[in-house]
């Protein structure tokens, strides 16, 4: 899965920004800037905090910059800070308020995600809405899944939860991604799932 | 029976999932229609648009950059002076970090044995969320305060080390809880994050909060 933070910059920029340019670094933030926003405003599901993370990021790989020495792509680092960054968002005060996803161990049934009417709504028609309406940790786990292509351990090890969490967390996700984005009526009661 | 969500979505990303689940769902019209729909709505969050960051960003990132590059100065140690207070404080650090943060269990032989040879990977897994943890509740108070150059560098280099460390695990295949190579670079995780703990623990003591 490619990330929108897989794009690299030549070594000589690097170099530069590296010992202070703020040209280079400029260039830098043209590269990675947006992606950094855009990780950030689906994941926080606000314009604001995706601004605030976008700044905290970038003032630390400035200043995390002379002491990167390129063994991992710059690109992966940035998104690495910038996930920090944003899971601290998660992790504040503003967002406990809002409440969390039921995180309880029980598979999800594949009847929660169907419609009554058998029909499949129309994907995508407010999906942002939709995304953004998401619990602040649900929509963290989403994003990073199903788009950034990170898998449900490193997710848990991000989050300090367990696998099961982030499975869970992603598809009760899925479920009200469906029923809002495609304007669905309220699910039908369950069957019992597989074990897997 | 219908397959759970959890395991469509493993289907659908590769992911191991039971044979009789994968037979079930190729059988069953309702399952393969709710995997396809969950391929869609991957492609759909794919393909949501990448917003634009406002203008004037990068000025207020240079403007935020040498702010706390200033403050930084104001209260300016010898790092080395630092490193010293952190060498001491860490021992302090574990007992109190085991105060700070009740909930994250850690059997007591983790928190001692860490510098010590390799244990196996779910005991320094177990052992590197510990201390991330306590790593965590100690930048609440220390991201507030002003602190020496050298501090913000070492913090800042040790951050980073730790992300390339996090990098390396997260690109080597996992060969079960005694893989050396895995071992090793979670040992390098652990002795990382002692360090982080031991500069956010001096952070926080000398200010006296």
């Amino acid at each position: 899965m490619s990330s929108r933070f897989d794009h690299s910059v030549s070594d000589l920029l690097l170099d530069r920004a590296r010992e202070g340019d703020r040209t280079a670094q400029a260039e830098l933030f043209a590269a990675y800037g947006r992606a950094v926003f855009g990780l950030a405003r689906r994941m926080l599901g606000r314009a604001d905090l995706a601004e605030d993370a976008l700044q905290d990021t970038f003032v630390e790989v400035l200043r995390g910059l002379p002491d990167f020495r390129g063994e991992a792509p710059v690109g992966m680092w940035i998104r690495r800070i910038a996930v920090n960054k944003c899971l601290m968002h998660v992790r504040s005060a503003w967002h406990r308020y809002r409440l969390p996803m039921d995180a309880g161990g029980e598979a999800t049934p594949a009847e929660d995600w169907l419609m009554a009417d058998e029909t499949s709504p129309e994907l995508g028609l407010d999906l942002e809405k939709a995304l953004d309406s998401l619990p602040a940790e649900a929509r963290a786990v989403v994003w990073l899944h199903d788009v950034e292509g990170y898998t449900h351990v490193e997710i848990a090890r991000l989050m300090n939860a367990s696998p099961s969490f982030s499975k869970s967390q992603l598809a009760r996700a899925y479920v009200r991604l469906r029923q809002w984005a495609g304007g669905s009526k309220e699910v039908q009661p369950c069957m019992p799932a597989l074990n897997n | 029976m219908h397959a759970s969500l959890e395991q469509l979505i493993g289907l659908r990303d590769e992911e191991p999932v039971a044979m009789e689940v994968q037979q079930h769902v190729r059988g069953c019209n309702r399952c393969a229609r709710t995997l396809n729909e969950l391929v869609a709505m991957r492609e759909g969050l794919a393909a949501l648009a990448e917003p634009l960051p406002p203008p004037g960003a990068w000025n207020r990132i240079v403007a935020a950059a040498e702010a706390s590059g200033k403050s930084a100065r104001r209260r300016w140690l010898p790092a080395a002076g630092v490193s010293l207070v952190a060498s001491v404080a860490v021992a302090v650090f574990l007992i109190n970090a085991r105060l700070l943060a009740p909930t994250a269990a850690v059997p007591a032989a983790v928190t001692t044995t860490a510098s010590s040879a390799p244990a196996d990977v779910g005991q320094l897994m177990a052992e590197s969320q510990y201390l991330e943890h306590a790593v965590l509740n100690m930048n609440d108070n220390a991201d507030s305060m002003a602190v020496s150059a050298g501090t913000a560098s070492t913090v800042a280099a040790l951050e980073d080390r730790i992300a390339l460390v996090d990098y390396e695990i997260n690109n080597t295949p996992a060969r079960g809880a005694s893989d050396p190579k895995l071992a090793q670079l979670w040992k390098q995780r652990v002795d990382l994050l002692q360090s982080l703990a031991a500069m956010r623990y001096a952070q926080v003591t000398s200010s006296g909060i």
